[in-house]
């Protein structure tokens, strides 16, 4: 506590920024790891005043750790933040907001039913007012947001709810600004508005962190940009001079040829899952824009991309959960199997144990039950038999399932869902969060079941992974299919310039 | 020195604690209880031996508290069962109420019935009415999602007006002095006792209606497939389960149960629809069900805890203690069973720390 007052008592003065250039932000060393996983490995990052530095990285990479240890809510295993000079005490978010640092979420936080006035002085000691409202209203004026004090925050786009609560940090006084994917949920002409506020704020005087994985954003508005791949920077450098390639070898990877695919070419045979131009919308946007997709029995096909372009509503009509709206579907697997992304929320049901679980795909077959009796011995030997085959860490197939880790939720899933010999297999994320035992084995399986005969859609945002896999390789960037590759011709470099977006007209 | 009190989800508690803390929650309440007895000028000691005669300690009073077990193992079912797909029915009074009044117009109208037609004829209207009552829940939940917590309470207030208009009019008795009661029931309207006491067969139904819950929530695949949708909605989706479909029928389900619950109270006990024939009856059995963790079986349990408790606090009433301090003393014990309930879920961790800049002291250890 001590150490906490001493830096809330050396709190800069709100805007009260010394000699331009001078470093507002040192982070040296931050190491945070998540059971034998590092999420940050030795960061460093330095922030000028003044300066946009853009923190870039794929999903996984660490951008989200590190921010939550800036802001407070981690507390490192090594390594320290100061600003200007002074340390902040770890894990302590009172001190970072004292300290000048403000966050906006991806999800924003605010409150729809009150006000813009009143959604900016919410934590403050003041509940608006005029002068409050006059204050709001400089404050936007000066980063170029056209926000009414008065307007209730549910009437806003979604544009002006993010200068909302850019606002909300500017009224603090805050002036270390970190923005967590600020473009993901705005469309071309609200980001560029977005990068013109944010150029007018570090003008005068604030420094800000934006994070994204969108190489061509980086180049619109960046100063600097720090990389961040498997939790280590990769790269801390000017913008000038580096192009959308060089970046997106630095965030992926570029050791493509030293990372040997690992697993032989399947056989491919007829066509068991065809996608013509199907195409799912929801809430005005095009979840799925005309992806025709072709899986044969024997074949991997992967579909790479960074999160939130599609890939959800891919996976739910390639499974034949949702039908799309335009386009069509045809499918002859008798048997299809669906390892949703949402394990928890959508693939098992927390309060039912392991075995239930497991049984949840063949309950109703003459084998395990009669319409008025479930045979619970045969649940019970058929949960035994996954959780031996599957590694699955549990001893008693009756205790709730929602008790275990992310990896073995994944084995109850995987067993589940393969024990019935599918002739299809959607798999979305099928190793995210995964320890490397636990990825391996999903792996193997997979490519598995593909050698018997089955036809395997691998969706995933670890290039790596859909790399090793694949015979085929999709690229999915905003709903739609951006690029298409067989085995052999596999250009990585190129794939990920088209996950950023980049490389296509 | 400071102390620090840290609280950590317990997965499984051991059998043991799952006894013993319900015994000391009871035995909490019942301290709690003889504090406001001493300050009511009462001897806590011989208001709780009354208690005891009254309900558990003697015939006559194990008998009165099987009765009074009758309509909350029912309603308790009602509740736990309407739980299985994840819906709350609030709605148990007014399911009870409308198969009393439903139980009630046979009894009285269907004169034409053989006598051996009469009971079961009723006992299946009441049935019938109580699904109905709740399918009219059921229905705005599975379509639109209308909140069924909501609507089940409000039909709770139209089936009691209902029941008041038809038996402060249609159905009012002549003779009952403009007392609230419809005319008495035939004969051939009386549910039989179990031979050698006064306790009507009711009881046996309701275990008989428990265990087939039980059964077919926990033993058939269909009753497995509506744990699904109850537990997690989307994967139930994802599984190509028709969710709706399984609410309105398990919520008709329930309301049948609690309407069950109203026509045996009727044939059993009060032998003419009257008001005040659910003592919230419908309300227990959300508390019922709760003290049962929505346990099927459990519910028997906790609806003969909870009668025991009614009853003695009748009999506590008898030796002069008001009833608003028999009630209390009632629902202390409750909320102590509740409490405990909830403490179960969790381990208390009490550290005894030295203060981070002061040597460790030899002998103190977290």
């Amino acid at each position: 506590m001590l150490t906490s007052r001493a830096t809330e008592g050396a709190a800069p003065e709100p805007g009260a920024t010394s000699e331009p250039a001078a470093t507002v932000l040192e982070v040296r060393g931050i190491t945070k790891s998540f059971g034998d996983r590092f999420a940050n490995d030795h960061v460093d990052l330095t922030l000028k005043a003044g300066e946009i530095r853009a923190l870039l990285g794929e999903n996984g990479a660490g951008k989200t750790t590190l921010i939550s240890v800036l802001c407070g809510q981690y507390r490192p295993d090594a390594g320290t933040v100061a600003v200007r000079g002074w340390p902040l005490p770890p894990g302590s978010p009172r001190a970072a907001l004292a300290a000048g640092i403000g966050v906006v979420h991806q999800d924003f936080r605010l409150v729809p039913r009150f006000t813009v006035t009143e959604n900016v002085v919410l934590g403050t000691d003041s509940w608006g007012g005029r002068k409050v409202e006059q204050k709001v209203a400089e404050h936007a004026a000066a980063a170029g947001f056209q926000l009414d004090p008065g307007t209730p925050a549910w009437s806003l786009s979604v544009g002006e709810l993010q200068q909302l609560a850019i606002l909300k940090l500017l009224y603090r006084g805050l002036d270390i600004l970190i923005l967590d994917e600020p473009t993901a949920v705005l469309s071309p002409p609200q980001a560029a508005e977005l990068f013109n506020s944010m150029r007018k704020l570090a003008d005068g005087g604030r420094s800000i962190i934006f994070i994204t994985h969108r190489l061509r954003e980086v180049i619109a508005v960046a100063d600097e940009v720090t990389i961040l791949r498997h939790g280590k920077v990769v790269a801390d450098r000017e913008v000038a001079g580096l192009d959308a390639l060089q970046m997106s070898v630095l965030m992926i990877g570029s050791d493509a040829a030293a990372r040997h695919i690992a697993s032989r070419a399947g056989n491919p045979g007829e066509v068991v899952l065809k996608l013509e131009s199907a195409t799912v919308e929801g809430r005005g946007v095009r979840a799925l824009d005309r992806v025709g997709l072709e899986v044969r029995r024997g074949e991997i096909v992967g579909v790479a991309g960074i999160s939130g372009n599609g890939q959800n509503a891919l996976a739910d009509v390639a499974a034949g959960i949702v039908r799309p709206m335009a386009g069509s579907r045809t499918c002859i697997a008798s048997a299809v199997a669906y390892i949703p992304e949402a394990r928890m929320e959508r693939g098992l049901v927390g309060a039912m144990s392991v075995s239930e679980n497991l049984s949840l795909r063949q309950y109703r077959r003459p084998a395990m039950s009669h319409p008025l009796w479930i045979w619970s011995h045969r649940m019970t030997s058929l949960a035994r038999r996954l959780i031996d085959a599957f590694s699955i860490p549990v001893k008693n197939p009756d205790s709730r399932v929602a008790d275990l880790s992310g990896g073995g939720l994944q084995r109850v899933l995987l067993a589940r869902e393969l024990d019935e010999q599918p002739d299809l297999i959607i798999a979305a994320q099928p190793t995210r969060g995964l320890d490397v035992a636990s990825s391996a084995m999903v792996r193997s399986h997979l490519v598995g079941h593909r050698d018997r005969g089955a036809g395997v859609v691998v969706i995933s945002e670890d290039l790596d992974e859909i790399l090793e896999l694949s015979d085929r390789v999709l690229v999915l960037f905003k709903g739609a299919v951006v690029g298409e590759y067989s085995r052999g011709s596999f250009d990585r470099a190129e794939i990920g310039l088209r996950m950023g977006g980049e490389g296509t007209d | 020195m400071s102390v620090s009190i840290h609280l950590e989800r317990r997965l499984n508690a051991r059998l043991a604690m799952r006894i013993a803390v319900p015994v000391a929650a009871v035995a909490a309440g019942l301290v709690a209880g003889g504090v406001i007895l001493a300050l009511g000028g009462h001897d806590p000691i011989d208001a709780y031996n009354s208690m005891w005669e009254g309900s558990l300690g003697s015939s006559d009073g194990i008998q009165a508290t099987l009765i009074k077990a009758c309509p909350l193992v029912l309603t308790g079912l009602a509740v736990a069962t309407a739980l299985r797909v994840g819906l709350w029915n609030i709605g148990g009074e007014g399911q009870f109420i409308i198969g009393a009044t439903a139980a009630t117009g046979v009894g009285l109208y269907a004169t034409s019935l053989p006598g051996p037609l009469v009971l079961p004829g009723m006992i299946l209207a009441g049935c019938l009415a109580g699904a109905t009552w709740a399918t009219i829940a059921a229905i705005p939940r599975a379509l639109i999602g209308l909140n069924e917590i909501i609507v089940t309470l409000f039909l709770n207030y139209i089936a009691i007006l209902l029941m008041d208009h038809l038996i402060f009019g249609p159905w009012a008795d002549p003779k009952a002095f403009g007392f609230a009661y419809s005319r008495a029931l035939p004969d051939a309207a009386m549910l039989p006792v179990i031979p050698g006491s006064y306790v009507h067969i009711g009881i046996v139904i309701a275990v008989l209606v428990a265990v087939t819950c039980w059964w077919l929530m926990e033993r058939t695949p269909w009753g497995f497939s509506v744990r699904v949708a109850g537990g997690n909605a989307r994967t139930a989706e994802y599984l190509g389960l028709h969710i709706s479909r399984r609410m309105v029928i398990v919520l008709a389900l329930s309301g049948a149960i609690a309407g069950l619950a109203g026509a045996i109270e009727l044939t059993g006990v009060t032998n003419r629809l009257q008001d005040g024939i659910s003592v919230n009856y419908g309300y227990s059995g959300v508390l019922i069900a709760f003290l049962a963790r929505g346990r099927l079986l459990g519910v028997v349990v906790s609806a003969l805890l909870f009668a025991t408790l009614v009853v003695g606090s009748y009999a506590l009433q008898t030796t002069g203690v008001a009833q608003p301090i028999a009630t209390i003393i009632q629902a202390l014990i409750i909320v102590f069973l509740l409490a405990g309930d909830a403490a179960l879920a969790f381990r208390v961790h009490i550290t005894r720390a030295p203060r981070a800049l002061e040597p460790v002291a030899a002998g103190v250890r977290s």
